[in-house]
């Protein structure tokens, strides 16, 4: 098992040899409160090699369970979620699978990732044997409403997964400009 | 109890006979041969209804079978509903255009906020029912999310539904009894409004949640009708809770 720093990467498939199917386990810890609290949500967006999201369809997330093609799917709630990725059908127009996790924008204060005290991404096989993880780095982010966590992207014939922690202060709305997707 | 002066709906599928679709010659597994050798069975005993030979009309009591896709993994939605114009393709819901539906993004993303409604009502999905006013008179049961936020309140003036929880959520009622205009708008800042009080007749914005899909529709009311009046004409009925003691002393 590898520990990542942002914006290392590690070969999944190249160093696994049969690996066809990856889980991603997403999870983190909040600062509990009696009031409203920063409802995170994780969201897989399949891109093409221009980094666009491929469709609306594309986009992965507890509302819509599972890509068009049906080789993302969120899978259980064992980390805070884990998503499946069938590695051999995502499409081949799809070069890189981005691993996001926004704060809801919810109209009555919908908070920050200031109250996170932790997060985390992992790559397991299906049999959860964990390849790769990446402890989120975070610190200030009173106003970070939405985190690109990590990625699998293509690397010739292979797969590989790099770490981010990359935050946006313009949440949801910031995450569909950048990936050109309607929400 | 005051009658709906509204048409015959032919836009909801669930008012008409379906047609249901052959199903396709399926590879069943050994546990599935096992399965359909019980069913079989036992329909030979009597107890259950055949399945259907051909794909017409009627009941069915058959095994479903979920259509996949090729890489065996399940759709979030099974069954196609029937077509709808999206947010983006109304301006305002009427009675030539009553019914609009909200893709699962939209569905679930941020707060459904819907102005100009005097009074709102909802039934989660585990039945709980409740209902409030703009000048906050209550009834009912709330139903809280895990993010300490009503699921159906209100924020100033305007009724919020919470999205990120909308899978807690079966139903609402948004009423407007003027004089701002009832309509709705999602994340994206798409919108629709309702008709204005028109004589005897207003609209009020009935939602529905199917699977993970919002359907919004303009249900015309006489104009005179009684909030409870409405509530039983949509079927609510409101949960009686008991009102807990701080500290019993125990």
């Amino acid at each position: 098992m590898a520990n990542l720093v942002p914006g290392a990467n590690a070969a999944l498939t190249a160093e696994n040899r049969g690996l066809s199917k990856v889980l991603v386990g997403l999870g983190w810890d909040t600062v509990p409160s009696r009031g409203p609290v920063a409802e995170l949500v994780p969201m897989a967006v399949m891109c093409n090699d221009a980094g666009s999201a491929l469709s609306g369809e594309y986009l992965v997330f507890f509302n819509q369970l599972v890509s068009a093609d049906g080789s993302v799917s969120f899978a259980g709630e064992d980390d805070q979620e884990q998503i499946d990725v069938d590695l051999a059908l995502v499409p081949a127009e799809v070069a890189k699978i981005a691993f996001i996790v926004y704060v809801d924008p919810d109209v009555r204060g919908p908070g920050t990732f200031s109250a996170v005290r932790s997060a985390y991404i992992r790559v397991a096989t299906v049999e959860n044997r964990e390849l790769v993880r990446f402890e989120v780095p975070l610190s200030s982010n009173d106003n970070i409403n939405a985190m690109m966590f990590g990625e699998l992207y293509r690397h010739r014939e292979d797969w590989k997964f790099r770490a981010l922690g990359q935050g946006y202060t313009t949440g949801l709305a910031g995450v569909a400009k950048d990936f050109r997707v309607d929400v | 109890m005051p009658a709906k002066s509204s048409p015959v709906r032919t836009d909801i599928g669930y008012l008409r006979r379906r047609i249901k679709a052959v199903p396709a010659a399926v590879q069943l597994s050994p546990a599935d041969q096992s399965t359909t050798a019980a069913d079989q069975s036992t329909a030979a005993a009597g107890q259950s209804l055949p399945a259907a030979a051909s794909g017409g009309a009627g009941l069915s009591l058959s095994r479903a079978v979920p259509a996949r896709p090729a890489g065996g993994r399940p759709t979030s939605v099974q069954t196609q509903p029937f077509p709808a114009p999206g947010i983006g393709e109304v301006t305002e819901l009427n009675l030539q255009v009553p019914m609009l539906r909200l893709n699962g993004r939209q569905s679930a993303i941020g707060t459904l906020i819907v102005t100009g409604a005097s009074a709102v009502t909802w039934e989660s999905s585990t039945h709980i029912t409740g209902a409030l006013t703009a000048d906050g008179h209550f009834a009912g049961t709330p139903v809280e999310t895990s993010g300490n936020r009503s699921l159906v309140g209100y924020a100033g003036r305007d009724a919020v539904v919470t999205l990120r929880h909308v899978r807690e959520l079966r139903r609402a009622l948004f009423i407007g009894r003027g004089p701002a205009t009832l309509g709705a708008q999602i994340f994206d800042g798409a919108s629709f409004t309702l008709p204005p009080r028109d004589g005897n007749r207003m609209f009020i914005l009935s939602l529905l949640r199917v699977d993970n899909l919002l359907e919004m529709r303009a249900e015309p009311v006489p104009a005179g009708i009684t909030d409870q009046d409405i509530w039983q004409e949509f079927g609510f009925s409101m949960t009686r809770r008991v009102t807990l003691q701080g500290n019993r002393g125990r």
